[in-house]
């Protein structure tokens, strides 16, 4: 109480022109109404009294080569950031909350009204796993090292509006922005926190590996590793914050060790063997002909299909518009036409795939249903009387989907041959389109060789429509110049998304991003009415008015056919050996890896049976 | 002698100065760089690079940018804002006082205020904050591992059976060991690797579960530490035993008919003949007499094979088998436009092999004084 | 002529160890074998007689319209839609009636949120949004139909052909019967077709025997049901004629690199060794710079500005394939060129090319010989390892180094790395047998 009176006063003293609201004990971009838990709850995806103890060993493709999780050059180790490292907020993953955070290291936050600075009370508890305190000095030299030549540039960027942390008292902290952004505060909230006097002790240089001196303020400190092989951490058994309320339940198994693996075949027959626990599967044809042994069958191990509710965002063929080939939205829609979705998902992914139908798929909130309605339609009409062409007519008088997709193939080819000669696109003498001279011939770039056998069935398709595609696959480095100079005609692009859409939809679809080498629109999109919309995202403080504009924006997108709309999964495709136990909800937001290294313990029952079952070679009943 | 060493020695220059240059001009025609590597790091593009990409990220699902400014950064972390002369000359010799106040003369007389190949620095990684000599130190337990017991075995097996194989000359075991030999030879060593992993890996189609596939020893296994110093012998064994079995086969087949050849080679020679008419016993004059002559060949090949030893990759078979070995390295410096670790590689091996020739040339001239070097010019 | 008769006793020699002559024939036949595998794997028939009028589908390309078809293209000759237009069953008729359809939902205003999309969702002629609001309403969207279609104009002075068709043939008539006869090649597959049905209902990675389905619950009968002798690849692919093409590729591949690279390699070493000397000095320090250029690189330069092919794979290999045989042929000739009798003709006045033709280059021929068959080995496997790493010839090429990492990526098909291993170890064993016997015959020693 004392505490908490002196630390207005000094806020007053200091600041008398900032009004702070009440101090809370979490933030949301939506201001406090946006906290869907209170003070003293624990998540509802927690069990409180799940079983510590028990080892999880995990793989981890690719060498890592260093501790330290926030410098340049290195891979860092897996586990670092969460399990040894702390962020000064916990992101909630909840699905009632778009984007939330409870404290970490933070006991309570004091918000400006303006949003324009906040302030942090850290826990007078919060310890490094040496014994030294977390206090404010902390706070701000994590913030200092970010202009360190070898800072991560990402989190650079990320950052980037933070104009200056400073130290109030030893454990209040004080942040001031550069600019307003509504999810700023929050963003704070992601910073790395690093012991000062550690990483800040004279001779000590941030840009290394950490290589013996990985300390954090985190539940798990490292017990051993070799570069490049595995790591293997260790429940600190006298956490400072264990008993925090979001931390009942969490964080249960007392080692978790990650092999490194270098080669997928490999990683794949090892979990077969035993030699780790869990692992997500990405290929949809491992998960459909593969893990099908003896093991499985026996029940050592488990496939599970768990379902999520993240945003799909947006995977496809993106056509590149600076290439006059697509300029024409019939051309373009043509293109998307001619991919045999149904013949992909059955044969190649074994239908586990669903379509791509619009640009935020897979989230009930954010997907545009139906016909356009109320605010949405009086938006996309008034952009159109502005703006007219750029919103085309079927954003309004069709729903959002993937082009073609409840018709037959057949037709499809027919209805793209169909546009493609009304656009002015002629079959030449050897079968291939032809306009002013010029042949319909482009190329595809691949980065990974996976989606040759996905492309090439479409480029047979391509044919039948008079459309000569070449598929080259190049590798990283090349690929990323290609796309930073936008040299290229076809790609796979994905569009991430997440449930709080801001400043990012500025980078994907702005038309001043068209023209920045290195952004994210590949499309070379340039339309006014989604330029508009997305300040509208951006100014956005409610959320049904970002959700309105989300909804008007990808309308456009997916009525003006910049991409040949992919697939995404709806499900996370997990197998792991039989003798965990996990809460009932699962928090689909966050990466089910992730919830079972911090949710799921080890059952000693099923471990037990496990073990029997094994070394008699029978079924786990 | 002397004269003709040292002028071996200073021909090495031109070759290493040339081969430094020609892989220098090369590079800045390599379309995409470090930079563009980077970014894709930097962003985690490569997980986007799956099937189902954008749909399996978890909740920091945003897009991540980098401004073009951030890019600048990266070009001067690299040096790759510098001119193509700077940078050239970096390669060998470069003056790059860390410390500007401390004076000229006390950072011209400090080690570290100089970089490149004339000083023995052979560069940093672009990507790890490690040179490549730390690379190399780091890699060798596998390449040495392999290179190590392939070198006594091929050695030991391939003596044993070509003198048993002239000895028996034309019988049944020479034409059946020469089959296996052969097909031996003939079976491209990744494709053996990736046919066994097939049949005795750990997966499921397996027959039999003899391959481990997690590098070279079991050290992430919880309690590794305990085990017994027996055991972990044994288990890195059975962890060298296929990729070595891989590595091998193909090894075998020169130097057994090597062997045999010039064993046969000696017995049709007058001093045996000679020495059988004197009546000595046959072992005798293998053991005594032929064995001396017939495997000068062999010793001549000794340098270069033993300086290999330490330095072997194969980047098939490593990746197979999850080996962190120099092939790997290499071949990864390559594909993600690591150009320190490419030309440090280049220039630091090109150096061995220069000088493994040498010790071989002489090696020659030592164990047979009739080769005289005057002829051959190098 | 002594050249010759010398050249007969070793060609005898070689004929009478049996090992290596025996691979020799095996391997000639299977060159010889896979070298017109056009006529022995392909998805279009050699001969197709179409009421009376022979085609040579193999060799020209004809297009669907060719057998009364609608589309441009040319026909999937294996499709069941191709084998409808052929033989008559509901065939045209029912395409006719399909495009019919097509243009019916071109303004396919039902309110059904369907994402049927019409030609006219292009036509931003009208931005006013009344004509949106009349989308819901049932009746006027048939009327509004032909106005639609006859608005898009051009499509009369095209030739459209679908447009055309469903003109001329609106009722839905069939069109009688066609007499037919094909000469089909043994298999109806090529080595990038990808078939998109399947009568076992598996196009991808079936295999040639009786599986189980992935669920577990039925069984996929096996490939050969559909003519897949030994089942499909991860697109589909026949994996019989990838091999077939990909064997015949390899073996012109490494043929052509070792016979290049050993012209190149006897001329180079040739020159470096007869003239010696500073020549050879300065030879010998440019081979070492050269062979030590990344050719990584200059693969990844060079296939950034052209398409990668075979071709360019060749040229790139050609940088370094001769150096074996030169630095044999330069040690041969700074040999010979002290033996006496060369040292005679030159004091003759013969000139050096002379000089090199008749004397030098039959002695050093032994070892052009001997290394040959070993040449075309290590061509061929730079081939399969560059396929391997994705590295070499893109894909569809048939390429046996993409059917071994195939194979490694899908452990559970064994159809695929099993034939795939045994075509490759035993045409490089053969290629072995046939080395070593050369060398027997050939050597010097041997003949004593």
């Amino acid at each position: 109480m004392i505490r908490r009176f002196l630390t207005a006063l000094v806020l007053m003293s200091f600041l008398p022109a900032n009004l702070y609201a009440e101090a809370l004990h979490g933030l949301s971009i939506y201001g406090p109404e946006g906290l869907k838990y209170k003070k003293d709850e624990s998540y509802v995806y927690a069990n409180p009294s799940a079983a510590k103890g028990g080892r999880l060993t995990l793989a981890d493709f690719g060498a890592f080569t260093k501790l330290n999780p926030a410098s340049l050059k290195g891979v860092p180790a897996p586990g670092l950031n969460g399990l040894v490292f702390q962020t000064p907020m916990d992101s909630s993953s909840d699905d009632g909350e778009p984007f939330s955070q409870y404290g970490n290291l933070v006991e309570s936050v004091d918000l400006a009204e303006d949003r324009m600075s906040m302030v942090y009370h850290i826990y007078k508890m919060a310890k490094f796993s040496d014994g030294h305190p977390v206090t404010a000095d902390d706070f701000i030299f994590s913030f200092n090292i970010i202009h360190h030549l070898e800072y991560h540039p990402v989190y650079k960027e990320y950052f980037k509006d933070i104009a200056k942390v400073e130290k109030i008292d030893s454990h209040t902290v004080k942040y001031t922005f550069a600019i307003f952004n509504q999810e700023l505060p929050l963003i704070t909230g992601q910073m790395l926190i690093f012991p000062k006097h550690i990483y800040g002790a004279p001779g000590s240089n941030f840009g290394s590996d950490f290589d013996n001196i990985a300390i954090g303020s985190g539940p798990y400190e490292i017990e051993k590793y070799e570069f490049g092989k595995y790591i293997t951490l260790k429940r600190k058994a006298d956490w400072w914050g264990k008993d925090l309320p979001k931390n009942r339940g969490r964080y249960n198994f007392d080692q978790i060790t990650w092999k490194i693996y270098l080669d997928p075949v490999a990683q794949r027959e090892a979990f077969k063997g035993g030699g780790y626990d869990a692992s997500q599967i990405n290929s949809s044809r491992d998960w459909a002909l593969d893990y099908k042994g003896d093991f499985v069958k026996k029940g050592y191990y488990l496939r599970e299909e768990i379902p999520h509710n993240r945003v799909a965002g947006m995977q496809g063929y993106a056509m590149n518009m600076r290439n006059d080939l697509f300029e024409s939205r019939k051309v373009r829609a043509a293109i998307a036409l001619a991919f045999d979705f149904e013949w992909s998902n059955k044969n190649l992914f074994y239908g586990q795939y669903t379509r791509n139908q619009n640009y935020f798929d897979n989230n009930e909130e954010m997907k545009p249903k139906g016909l356009p309605a109320g605010k949405v339609k009086k938006l996309l009409m008034d952009l159109q009387g502005k703006y007219g062409a750029d919103v085309p007519k079927t954003a309004l008088t069709k729903p959002v989907g993937a082009p073609g997709e409840d018709q037959p193939f057949e037709k499809n080819i027919q209805l793209a041959n169909a546009l493609l000669d009304s656009a002015g696109w002629k079959i030449g003498a050897d079968g291939i389109r032809v306009k002013d001279g010029k042949p319909f011939k482009f190329t595809l770039i691949l980065a990974s060789p996976g989606f040759m056998r996905i492309s090439e069935p479409y480029k047979n398709n391509l044919a039948k429509i008079g459309v000569e595609m070449d598929i080259k696959v190049v590798q990283v480095a090349q690929y990323e110049e290609s796309l930073r100079e936008f040299n290229f005609d076809m790609i796979v692009a994905s569009y991430p998304q997440s449930r709080s859409p801001g400043n990012e939809q500025r980078y994907m679809w702005g038309s001043p991003a068209a023209k920045t080498p290195g952004s994210r629109n590949y499309a070379g999109i340039t339309n006014k009415a989604i330029d508009e919309l997305i300040d509208i995202i951006i100014k956005a403080s409610k959320r049904d008015e970002l959700v309105d504009a989300i909804q008007a924006m990808d309308r456009i997108l997916t009525h003006q056919f910049y991409v040949v709309p992919h697939w995404y999964i709806a499900y996370d495709r997990v197998v792991y050996w039989n003798k965990f136990s996990r809460p009932k909800i699962n928090p689909s937001q966050a990466p089910i890896i992730g919830n079972i290294i911090e949710w799921w313990w080890q059952d000693e029952a099923k471990f037990k049976k496990l073990e029997e079952a094994r070394s008699k070679g029978s079924a786990v009943n | 002698m002397i004269s003709y060493i040292i002028r071996r020695l200073l021909l090495m220059f031109p070759t290493l100065i040339g081969i430094v240059t020609i892989t220098f001009i090369t590079i800045q025609f390599v379309p995409g760089g470090p930079v563009d590597q980077m970014k894709s790091i930097l962003l985690g593009h490569g997980s986007e690079m799956s099937e189902a990409g954008g749909a399996a990220l978890g909740k920091q699902g945003k897009a991540q940018e980098l401004d073009p400014e951030r890019l600048e950064e990266l070009r001067k972390i690299y040096h790759l804002d510098r001119p193509l002369w700077e940078r050239y000359l970096r390669t060998f010799l470069w003056f790059a006082p860390e410390d500007k106040e401390r004076g000229f003369w006390t950072n011209f007389f400090d080690y570290d205020s100089w970089e490149g190949f004339l000083v023995f620095k052979f560069g940093n990684s672009f990507y790890r904050n490690k040179s490549v000599l730390e690379l190399i130190v780091e890699k060798l337990p596998v390449s040495a591992s392999l290179g190590v017991f392939s070198f006594f075995l091929i050695y030991t097996t391939c003596v044993v059976l070509g003198i048993a194989k002239a000895v028996k000359h034309g019988e049944r075991f020479d034409t059946v060991s020469s089959i296996f030999v052969l097909i031996g030879y003939s079976i491209p060593g990744f494709v053996l690797a990736i046919f066994l992993i097939v049949f005795l890996g750990p997966g499921d189609g397996a027959i039999a579960h003899w391959i481990p596939l997690s590098g070279l020893t079991s050290a992430s296994a919880y309690g590794y530490e305990d085990w017994s110093t027996w055991r972990k012998i044994v288990d890195y064994l059975h962890h060298l035993a296929a990729p070595l079995f891989c590595y091998v086969i193909g090894g075998f087949a020169t130097l057994t008919m090597l062997t045999k050849n010039a064993i046969l080679e000696e017995l049709r020679k007058q001093y045996v003949i000679t020495a059988r008419a004197k009546g000595l016993p046959e072992k005798v004059i293998l053991f005594k007499h032929i064995l001396k002559n017939a495997l000068i060949p062999l010793v001549t090949g000794f340098p270069i094979a033993f300086l290999g030893m330490f330095f072997t990759g194969s980047l098939l078979i490593e990746q197979i088998f999850t080996l962190d070995g120099l092939g790997l390295l290499g071949y990864q410096a390559v594909i993600q436009r690591d150009y320190p670790i490419v030309m440090g590689t280049l220039f630091l091996f090109s150096l061995m092999a220069l000088v493994g020739q040498l010790l071989t040339d002489l090696s020659y001239v030592l164990i047979d004084r009739r080769i005289s070097f005057e002829e051959s010019q190098g | 002529m002594k050249l010759n008769k010398e050249l007969e006793v070793k060609i005898q020699k070689f004929r009478r160890d049996r090992r290596a002559y025996v691979s020799f024939i095996i391997l000639s036949m299977m060159f010889l074998l896979t070298l017109p595998a056009e006529f022995l794997c392909n998805v279009r028939p050699i001969l197709l007689v179409v009421d009376g009028k022979i085609h040579f589908p193999i060799l020209l390309t004809y297009s669907e319209r060719d057998f009364g078809g609608t589309l441009p293209s040319e026909p999937d000759y294996n499709s069941r839609h191709f084998h409808r237009l052929l033989y008559g069953e509901e065939k045209s008729a029912a395409l006719n009636n399909e495009s019919s359809d097509a243009s019916l939902s071109l303004d396919d205003f039902e309110d059904s949120p369907g994402m049927g999309l019409g030609l006219d969702d292009f036509e931003e002629t009208s931005p006013s949004l009344d004509l949106g609001m009349a989308d819901f309403e049932d009746g006027p969207a048939t009327q509004e139909k032909p106005d639609f279609s006859l608005g898009l104009g051009d499509f009369e002075d095209t030739g459209n052909p679908l447009q055309s068709a469903s003109i001329e043939t609106s009722p839905a008539q069939p069109t009688p019967p066609k007499e037919v006869w094909a000469l089909w090649p043994p298999i109806r597959y090529d080595y990038k077709y990808i078939p998109s049905e399947s009568q076992t209902g598996k196009v991808v990675l079936a295999a040639p025997y009786e599986t189980m389905s992935a669920n577990g619950e039925e069984v996929i009968e096996s490939a050969w049901k559909d003519g897949h002798y030994l089942g499909t690849d991860d697109r589909g692919r026949d994996i019989l004629a990838r091999l077939i093409y990909g064997l015949r590729i390899s073996m012109i591949f490494g043929l052509s690199l070792a016979v290049t690279g050993t012209i190149i390699g006897c001329f180079l070493g040739g020159f470096q060794g007869f003239f010696g000397g500073w020549v050879d000095l300065v030879g010998q320090r440019l081979t070492e710079i050269w062979g030590s250029i990344p050719r990584l690189y200059i693969l990844i330069i060079l296939s950034a500005f052209l398409v990668p092919s075979a071709i360019l794979l060749f040229l790139i290999l050609n940088l370094t394939a001769w150096m074996g045989i030169a630095a044999y042929i330069r040690a041969e000739f700074l040999k010979i060129r002290n033996f006496e009798f060369v040292k005679a003709a030159k004091a003759m006045g013969v000139s050096d090319f002379q000089i090199m033709r008749r004397h030098i280059l039959p002695n050093a021929i032994t070892p052009v010989v001997t290394f040959f068959p070993f040449e075309v080995t290590a061509g061929i496997l730079a081939l399969v390892s560059l396929d391997y790493l994705n590295l070499g010839v893109p894909s569809p090429a048939p390429s046996i180094g993409e059917l071994l990492s195939q194979g490694k990526n899908n452990l559970q098909a064994i159809w695929i790395i099993l034939p795939t291993f045994a075509v490759l170890t035993a045409t490089i064993t053969l290629l072995t047998f046939v080395g070593e016997g050369i060398r027997n015959a050939f050597d010097p020693r041997r003949n004593a």
